[in-house]
């Protein structure tokens, strides 16, 4: 009895103490893997190009920020912000401070982004058939190529502004970070023209190594695309101006017949890269989104942005973008509605949380061209009025004989308005805000193109993870 | 796997070295030490079993136990005694009235112990002191009633988290919320759901009327023995059991109505006006313009009194029957629930449907089994987040100039400056529906009279259903309609396996051994669907819906297999020893550090019983104690160690992205714990007490570190620094009265001071519209920002102190350097409970205070920021600078000028306060009366909770903490659209058959 009873009472004691417990330890996670099982395959390769686009696709991104930033920052004579986000709004006034949301979860974003591609470069050994190794590579290197210029055009001077061999950039990165170690790595800012030169040494990779037509993702005229908008940046007419070129000619691009399908439908003629959004997937319908901030349609936006009109029989000068469009503009008549709830002008380009969001189409290689045509006193491809033209005919306006600068440049605007192009036209062409009063349209206030306050500063928590191996951009405190 | 074997063997060596011994039967009688009538009902058990008798109307008892037992005498309203049999067959008691407190019973981890022996820090509230309070969730009625546990319930929102520090917070990146366990079992406290970032509360689940008592092990020493987990304190839940003898049948009714503790005042049409057209102005703007600009009608006729829209008049009601009974064989507890609660902020209501059996059966004198299952059903009606356009609170912000109803539609108006969320109450609705067991069940064994195996089963199982539908006209939920549903299920299983032994040894020493090991496997998995596109608002399901956005499923696990131990040792009963020790392991960490290993010892020297104090008559008791130990906080992401890739969605496609960077070194965060306490009574025990100081230390803090984000991530959990948590608590009981009117205070203070003694050099950052911040040698969440200096009287800008520990003020906010401005962390916190009695009267009545913390209102940029943008503005904003010479604290009115809106010290304030926390007046019913009735007992009572809060906080409520970003250790103590408390009044009634 006494002995069975022990035995019995070790049995139970002990019925999980033998087995190897250590086992029941083992928990595996189940909706995601360990990085040594993660890129193994040219499938999983595939994934991570796949997980890299969704990067860029993130609100931070190309999703909302890329786009809607340039045009808050060049509020003045073009839109206003209304909405109570503290960011935006300091965005919008040029009252920045260091932690500005914005600006920190824009960098922090894109860094991932770029982390994403130099690991998909780190693991190129696993593609077996070249012309798909060539391919994803050609896309790691667009990418990490188009984030570092984003970057540099947001937290550093313009290319233009002072000596950029000399002004302070933003840190390179061209180094997968897989450990905790290449993480700490303490980061220090490159000149501006570092940037630069690392940006077109990418994307002229890019352009080489990418095929002419790669679905729906960047192929080499989405390179050349960008190459183009860089030069034009760095003031490089010629650069621009052939690769904008290259892209009209030999793309197979097509301007869409209307000026709303580019908006409304996905992939279009006129499309050379897009983000690709749908319901399910996209940036953003409370909080972050580009139709989350400009529309104002029943159900859809909080109208967060209204188009500035100050025309009226008080102040008869047009100077704000809606005021300068043409009575029988498509681009008037089509792309703006009055809002919903408070029937403000609204722009009728982001009204669907699931609509692609075109990063570069062909209006843009037509403007481009046609303005480095017109600096340069060539007509590479066609003449500047001829591309002028090509735009005005397709809003259904009569075509300009005669195109001057400025002319091209208000076309420009006008075609390109609320895509994220205002503030970096006005740096490059070195036009300065200005702020008037909507009564009279006297002139209240100037804020010049190359002012400190129009450089975004490097997020406070970069400086501080960093511990001062960043340099602070000019009035952000330390 | 030494080390249970090791365990094994201790065991095996105890069964073996130590004879069975005799059972007798042992008969008595026990009576009034007081009169010395006999007492009926008495229970007598045997020690550590449940193996009992109960005495008959004469006050006689018989029961068969071992010649060595130790046999209790427990009745209600007596003093539990206890008398070794030391081989007699016949024992007399005499039981004295429930006078001596030190001799209580306390329940520990795996066990319980006398509190008179006890050498650890246990906080013990009796489940009496908190039944038939109308708390949404039962740690809210523990405040003030135990010391040096600071519970915020942060937000008047029901069943939603809690906020709960066992002596300070001790993490800086993991959780700081206590362990719960529940008969035995560690139960889900942490939030489940997906609709909101607010936390749910899992612990609301819980029926508070169910509790028999609540320990709360705060030292190493008592907390120790859940190793891995003990580091916040330890909270034990224990249930009710059925008693033997006559069949008990309770019931218990309440109902009452609730307000807000406070709404705060924001301006009328006029004063709006007058404000915002100054502010326009002095901007150069023309009012009428600007307000019509923003579609405001200046000349509009409205008052609208948004201020009370959020709020409604709260109700509650709680029906409850319970029977407990049995006899010796078989004993059982049952319960049935159900409590309603709406709540005071519009739309949230809080359903509560429970049922309880818990039941003792002894097979033999020498086997027992028992079970407690209970059923639970919630239905929680949930309130936007804090941060969401659609909390009601956020209604304060809509101007007064614009309407509720839209004259032209009569109906709801949609053309508001922001959202009128009024609609979302109105076509939507957010339901959190849980169904929940937490059932265990056990079998003991004596394998000798005084050696007892028991291996106990528990599984915690809560389905979580969360629906969420919002109509074509609702902000978010246009224009055709948003359906969202969500099931989480988590398994939560757990088995306690422990050997005990115990002796008394020549009459001097008396042995407890406890051995044992467990093992838990936590498996949650979810799955959602969300839609648009439904024909009408009549039609709320997902089937209905023509687009499916998204879907998903997830799943998550977690184990932990625990070794333990513990020897109590006492001499002579006056010398008491013990020692703990616990080897965890947890799926959670690296394979470098995956077990760790976690000893307590304490001593304690009850002085009162050496011969020089031991005739004293001021002095009745003292004890002296001491203990240290090492605990763990292993509350981190399930995969923290790990470098993960995640999917990542790309319109139709799905890619790779990576989420974190490996840490395979990662380990558990160590807390070392030193207490000494002393015990005291004095005048017969109408005068006790307990004085206790501590240090913890913890190191090896669990932290997600900052990275430069420019290496792709922004975060790595490391095990990183130090923290220290030291402290004062002071408990204080005294009866002042005995005998037909009857006065009792307890009163308890603790004091707590925090800080962070090492980060590495890290500041770990909260919300950016927020002050907290964690920096070294500052305390948890110190606010940190730049410092408000007021309003320059010659121009009405707002200025900011340069510097800190300087004067020199500046009105451009970007010179302001950052300082120390204030500490979320109370200073002191307590209560101070009376009861009254007098005849059939009972008065109870509980203060509690919390002192020496800050709060900051983050909306204070939105609504107390002299009219910088047009959302209605707090009263206190009239007191603005208007012309030269003007001293005031509130700048000049400029519209979208930016004059004083920056985060700064302006929105701080003291969030002290001294609160009316329950007021109980009851009346119980004479025999006389209710004998007609065939009653046993009947007691009616009227109840207030939150009478009155003393505080100079100018928001809704100082006891706030908004959790819109989840629950944070480094955001304390912020205020943003947070509704208030409710102040409840209720009248109950308790009838005994």
């Amino acid at each position: 009895m006494k002995l069975t009873n022990i035995l019995l009472a070790t049995l139970l004691f002990s019925c999980l103490g033998f087995t190897s417990c250590d086992e029941l330890l083992d928990v595996e996670p189940q909706q995601s893997v360990d990085a040594r099982d993660a890129i193994n395959t040219p499938q999983d390769l595939q994934g991570a190009v796949i997980g890299m686009y969704s990067i860029l696709g993130e609100p931070e991104l190309y999703g909302t920020n890329l786009l809607l930033l340039p045009e808050l920052q060049a509020s003045e004579e073009n839109l206003s912000w209304l909405g109570t986000f503290a960011g935006y709004r300091q965005v919008s006034l040029k009252n920045m401070t260091a932690d500005n949301s914005e600006a920190q979860r824009t960098w922090v974003t894109a860094y991932e982004g770029i982390n994403q591609a130099n690991i998909i470069l780190s693991k190129l050994d696993v593609m077996e058939d070249p012309e798909e190794r060539d391919r994803v590579e050609g896309e790691a290197l667009f990418v990490r190529g188009i984030l570092h210029f984003e970057l540099v055009r947001m937290y550093a001077k313009a290319w233009n502004n002072g000596n950029p061999a000399t002004n302070l950039g933003i840190p390179i990165q061209i180094t997968p970070v897989t450990t905790e170690a290449e993480a700490a790595v303490l980061p220090t800012r490159s000149t501006v023209a570092e940037v630069y030169a690392q940006v077109l040494e990418d994307l002229l990779a890019a352009k080489d190594l990418l095929p002419t037509r790669n679905n729906e993702r960047a192929n080499t005229y989405a390179a050349s695309a960008f190459l183009s908008r860089v030069y034009l940046q760095q003031q490089n007419y010629t650069g621009a101006r052939d690769e904008a070129n290259r892209v009209i000619e030999e793309g197979g691009f097509e301007l869409n017949p209307s000026v709303t399908a580019i908006f409304r439908n996905d992939n279009t003629a006129e499309a050379i890269f897009e983000i690709q959004q749908n319901d399910q997937n996209n940036a953003g319908s409370a909080n972050d989104g580009l139709s989350t901030f400009y529309a104002d349609l029943e159900g859809i936006g909080r109208a967060d942005i209204s188009v500035n009109t100050e025309f009226s029989p008080s102040n008869p000068n047009r100077y704000t973008t809606y005021d300068l469009y043409e009575e029988n503009d498509a681009r008037l008549n089509q792309l703006f509605y009055e809002g919903f709830n408070f029937g403000a002008i609204t722009t009728g380009k982001w009204t669907s949380p699931g609509q692609n969001i075109p990063v570069v189409r062909l209006a843009e290689m037509y403007l481009t061209r046609a303005e480095a045509n017109f600096r340069l006193g060539t007509a590479v491809g066609a003449t500047p009025a001829q591309d002028i033209n090509r735009i005005r005919a397709r809003a259904g306006l009569a075509p300009r004989l005669l195109v001057t600068l400025p002319l091209i440049l208000l076309e420009r605007r006008l075609e390109l308005a609320f895509e994220g192009f205002r503030i970096h036209d006005l740096k490059r062409t070195e036009t300065d805000l200005v702020g008037r009063d909507p009564e009279t349209g006297a002139v209240d206030y100037v804020i010049p193109w190359n002012a400190d306050e129009l450089v975004y500063p490097i997020p406070r928590r970069e400086i501080d993870a960093s511990r001062g191996s960043l340099e602070q951009n000019p009035g952000y405190g330390a | 796997m030494k080390k249970p074997i090791l365990l094994m063997l201790l065991c095996v060596c105890l069964v073996a070295g130590h004879a069975w011994a005799q059972a007798v039967v042992v008969a008595g009688r026990v009576t009034s030490a007081a009169d010395g009538t006999p007492l009926p009902g008495v229970a007598v058990i045997e020690r550590g079993t449940t193996n009992g008798a109960t005495t008959d109307n004469s006050g006689n008892f018989s029961i068969s136990v071992p010649s060595n037992a130790v046999l209790q005498f427990r009745f209600i309203g007596m003093t539990t005694q206890e008398i070794p049999v030391n081989g007699r067959t016949s024992i007399n008691v005499q039981l004295r009235s429930d006078e001596q407190q030190l001799e209580e019973v306390v329940v520990v981890g795996y066990g319980t112990q006398l509190k008179q022996e006890l050498t650890g820090n246990v906080a013990q509230v009796s489940g009496e002191q908190i039944a038939n309070i109308p708390a949404p969730s039962l740690e809210s009625a523990l405040q003030g009633r135990a010391a040096g546990v600071y519970i915020n319930q942060g937000s008047g929102k029901l069943g939603s988290g809690v906020n709960i520090r066992v002596r300070g917070a001790a993490s800086v990146s993991a959780s700081n919320q206590p362990l719960y366990v529940v008969d035995g079992i560690p139960v889900t406290s942490t939030d489940l759901g997906s609709t909101n970032t607010e936390p749910l509360n899992p612990i609301a689940d819980i029926n508070p009327n169910d509790i028999e008592s609540i320990e709360i092990l705060k030292d190493a020493s008592a907390a120790a023995i859940y190793g891995s987990r003990a580091s916040n304190g330890v909270v034990i839940i224990t249930t009710k059991r059925g008693k033997a003898g006559k069949t008990n049948v309770n019931f218990n009714y309440y109902t009452g109505w609730s307000r807000p503790t406070k709404i705060r005042e924001f301006l009328n049409a006029a004063e709006y006006k007058e404000l915002f057209s100054e502010a326009a102005e002095n901007e150069g703007y023309d009012p009428t313009e600007i307000f019509d600009f923003f579609g405001l009608d200046i000349n509009s006729e409205v008052d609208q009194n948004w201020d009370e829209e959020p709020f409604q008049n709260g109700s509650v009601s709680q029906y409850e029957i319970s029977l407990n009974g049995g006899n010796e064989k078989t004993r059982f507890y049952i319960n049935g629930n159900y409590n309603t609660t709406n709540g005071i902020i519009v739309g949230n209501e809080f359903d509560r449907a429970a049922g309880r059996l818990n039941i003792d059966h002894s097979i033999s004198d020498r086997f027992r089994l028992g079970t407690n299952l209970s059923l639970i059903r919630t239905l929680n009606q949930r309130v936007s987040d804090d941060n969401a356009f659609s909390n009601p609170v956020q209604l304060n912000a809509l101007p007064p100039i614009q309407p509720k109803i839209d004259p032209e539609t009569g109906e709801l108006n949609r053309r508001t400056l922001y959202y009128n969320n009024l609609i979302d109450q109105r076509d939507g609705f957010n339901d959190a529906l849980t169904y929940r067991t937490i059932s265990t069940g056990f079998l003991e064994f004596d394998i000798l009279s005084n050696l007892t195996f028991r291996t106990e089963h528990g599984v915690d199982f809560l389905n979580l259903q969360e629906e969420l539908y919002l109509g074509r006209l609702t902000e978010d939920g246009g224009p055709s309609g948003y359906g969202y549903n969500a099931q989480f299920t988590s398994i939560n299983y757990n088995t306690n396996n422990t050997l005990n032994y115990n002796t008394v040894l020549n009459d001097a020493h008396k042995i407890d051994f406890l051995v044992g090991w467990s093992f838990q496997d936590a498996n949650s998995n979810s799955s959602s669907v969300e839609a648009r596109g439904f024909p009408s608002d009549n039609f709320k399901k997902i089937a209905s819906a023509s687009r499916i956005i998204s879907g998903s499923s997830t799943g998550t696990d977690y184990a932990f297999l625990s070794y333990f131990g513990r020897a109590n040792y006492v001499l002579n009963e006056k010398y008491l020893f013990s020692g703990s020790l616990r080897v965890d392991g947890s799926s959670r960490f690296g394979k470098n550090n995956r077990y760790g290993t976690f000893p307590a010892a304490s001593a304690g020297w009850i002085i009162t019983g050496e011969d020089f104090l031991s005739e004293n008559e001021i002095l009745s008791f003292l004890k002296l104690r001491a203990s240290y130990g090492l605990t763990g906080n292993a509350e981190i992401a399930n995969f923290a160690p790990l470098a993960l890739y995640s999917a990542s969605a790309y319109e139709e496609e799905s890619g790779l992205v990576p989420t974190t960077l490996p840490n395979p070194d990662l380990r558990w965060e160590k807390t070392k714990q030193f207490d000494v306490g002393l015990d005291f009574g004095f005048l017969d025990d109408r005068i006790t007490g307990e004085v206790d100081y501590y240090i913890k230390n913890t190191d090896d803090l669990l932290l997600n570190l900052p990275l430069p984000a420019v290496g792709g991530f922004s975060v790595i959990t490391k095990n990183i620094g130090k923290l220290e948590n030291k402290g004062v608590e002071f408990v204080l009981n005294t009866r002042n009265f005995v005998g037909e009117f009857s006065w009792n205070t307890n009163f308890n203070i603790a004091f707590n001071r925090n800080k962070v003694t090492d980060l590495g050099g890290n500041t770990i950052f909260g919300d950016s519209r927020g002050l907290g911040q964690i920096r070294e040698g500052e305390p948890m969440a110190v606010f940190w920002g730049p410092k408000y200096a007021g309003v320059d009287p010659d121009n009405g800008d707002a200025l900011y102190y340069v510097r800190a520990g300087s004067d020199e003020t500046t009105n451009d906010y970007g010179l302001a350097e950052d300082q120390k401005l204030g500490n979320p962390n109370p200073k002191a916190i307590g209560g101070l409970t009376n009861n009254l009695s007098y005849k059939g009267f009972d008065l109870n009545v509980l203060l509690q205070f919390v002192t020496g913390n800050d709060v900051y209102n983050m909306a204070g940029f939105f609504q107390s920021v002299n009219g910088d943008f047009f959302d209605n503005q707090t009263r206190d904003q009239l007191e603005r600078w208007q012309q030269p010479g003007d001293v005031t604290d509130v700048p000049q009115a400029r519209l979208f000028a930016g004059n004083g809106s920056q985060k700064s010290s302006r929105w701080m304030q003291d969030g002290s306060f001294l609160r009316i926390n329950q007021v109980n007046l009851g009346y119980r019913l004479p025999e006389t009366l209710i004998s007609k009735v065939k009653f046993a007992s009947a007691r009616v009572y009227v109840q207030a909770t939150n009478l009155h809060t003393f505080t100079d906080y100018d928001g809704y409520d100082p006891e706030v903490n908004t959790t819109y970003f989840g629950r944070s250790n480094v955001m304390l103590g912020h205020d943003f659209y947070t509704p208030p408390l409710a102040k409840t009044f209720t009248i109950g009634v308790n009838i005994g058959l």
